[in-house]
């Protein structure tokens, strides 16, 4: 099938999941962040035990395109504490911010406008940091199993299991809390 | 005051890893920031043919147009869709935790969702990925240099939000 077909079904499911969910609600990310309230690390909690599990499938079925991103150690750790503070200015993902967007939110195109402008920047210096923040400390595409030196299914078995267990004390937790638990809304905090 | 989520969380994460899933089935996981550097890319060679191929950057990131472009050009569409299916429209200008801590100054808000978005693309692509490539794609393979991204993101993301906004009192999952 056509990949740009695929990827339009793909990126329309996506955004409509993000919606769906409440992860292009800022003010859900904010009261995440500052550990108000943790329904959406509940979602993205739930949304990595399925994914870890089903790569884990697809891949045993040899159905998987897999791409695992190089470990630059400064990169990383320094690339996510500016995109860390950035998430906790706006509230918004790069992806999210375009769901928010269109959802009619009027801050976000301000964060899409500022992303093209923060990538550009990044483009211009990128020759100059390059060799000093990025190529040292860069120590191949290891993963969780690969580092342990074990197949992958006992580690996605294992982390499927502790996202099955939180996610049962997350539900006994609603149950004990409203006599009638309902599995579909909530009210607003 | 912003409506409820449409989907209880279990749901909702689940019908998150099921659309990465599908992604990682079909053609490659899901990422949305290298499409900024290729959108901009793409205006730079607009305004300047050849703009393209003399930047170390956007020669490295290649700016092409496939699968990936149009996942995030689905984005919005699907998020329009959903927001139409539910009549869930929001008008909102500035979420709750931010007018709390620095008022009802759209002028305000909406600079520093600009700054905001500049720190997002360019810390992600120092990372080389964001939300989606690494803490959503690149955990689910359980990917080392994601889960060191996932965890300096959202750590610092945690330590500059109670800054930002300090919070009552925490209250779990509760609403």
């Amino acid at each position: 099938m056509n990949p740009l077909i695929l990827g339009l079904a793909v990126g329309i499911a996506f955004g409509a999941a993000l919606v769906l969910s409440g992860l292009s609600n800022p003010r859900r990310i904010l009261d995440m962040l500052r550990l108000k309230d943790l329904f959406l690390l509940r979602v993205i909690v739930t949304a990595l035990g399925t994914g870890i599990v089903g790569v884990a499938l697809l891949d045993s079925a040899g159905l998987a395109h897999t791409s695992i991103k190089t470990l630059h150690l400064v990169a990383l750790v320094l690339g996510g504490a500016i995109f860390g503070t950035g998430f906790a200015i706006g509230g918004y993902c790069p992806g999210t911010s375009l769901a928010a967007t269109a959802e009619g939110r009027r801050d976000a195109p301000f964060v899409v406008a500022g992303g093209l402008v923060g990538a550009g920047v990044f483009a211009l210096v990128y020759a100059v940091i390059e060799p000093v923040l990025i190529a040292p400390a860069t120590y191949g595409k290891p993963t969780l199993p690969s580092i342990l030196d074990v197949p992958a299914w006992p580690v996605a078995l294992i982390a499927g299991l502790l996202v099955l267990g939180l996610i049962a004390a997350w539900l006994s937790g609603e149950r004990s809390r409203s006599p009638r638990p309902k599995l579909r809304g909530r009210r607003a905090g | 005051m912003d409506p409820k989520p449409v989907l209880h969380w279990l749901p909702g994460g689940v019908l998150l890893g099921a659309v990465l899933l599908a992604s990682v089935w079909v053609a490659r996981p899901l990422g949305v920031s290298t499409q900024y550097v290729r959108a901009v890319g793409a205006i730079a060679e607009q305004a300047s043919p050849g703009a393209a191929e003399r930047n170390a950057y956007f020669a490295k990131e290649k700016i092409t147009f496939g699968y990936g472009e149009m996942v995030v050009i689905g984005i919005p569409i699907g998020a329009l869709l959903a927001t139409l299916a539910t009549r869930r429209r929001s008008r909102e200008a500035i979420p709750e935790p931010w007018r709390e801590s620095f008022g009802r100054s759209r002028a305000l808000r909406f600079t520093a969702a600009f700054a905001g978005g500049i720190l997002l693309l360019f810390g992600a692509r120092l990372a080389d990925g964001c939300t989606s490539g690494h803490v959503l794609s690149g955990v689910s393979q359980l990917a080392v240099s994601s889960l060191v991204f996932a965890a300096a993101a959202f750590g610092t993301a945690v330590l500059v939000a109670r800054r930002l906004y300090p919070a009552c009192e925490p209250t779990g999952g509760r609403p």
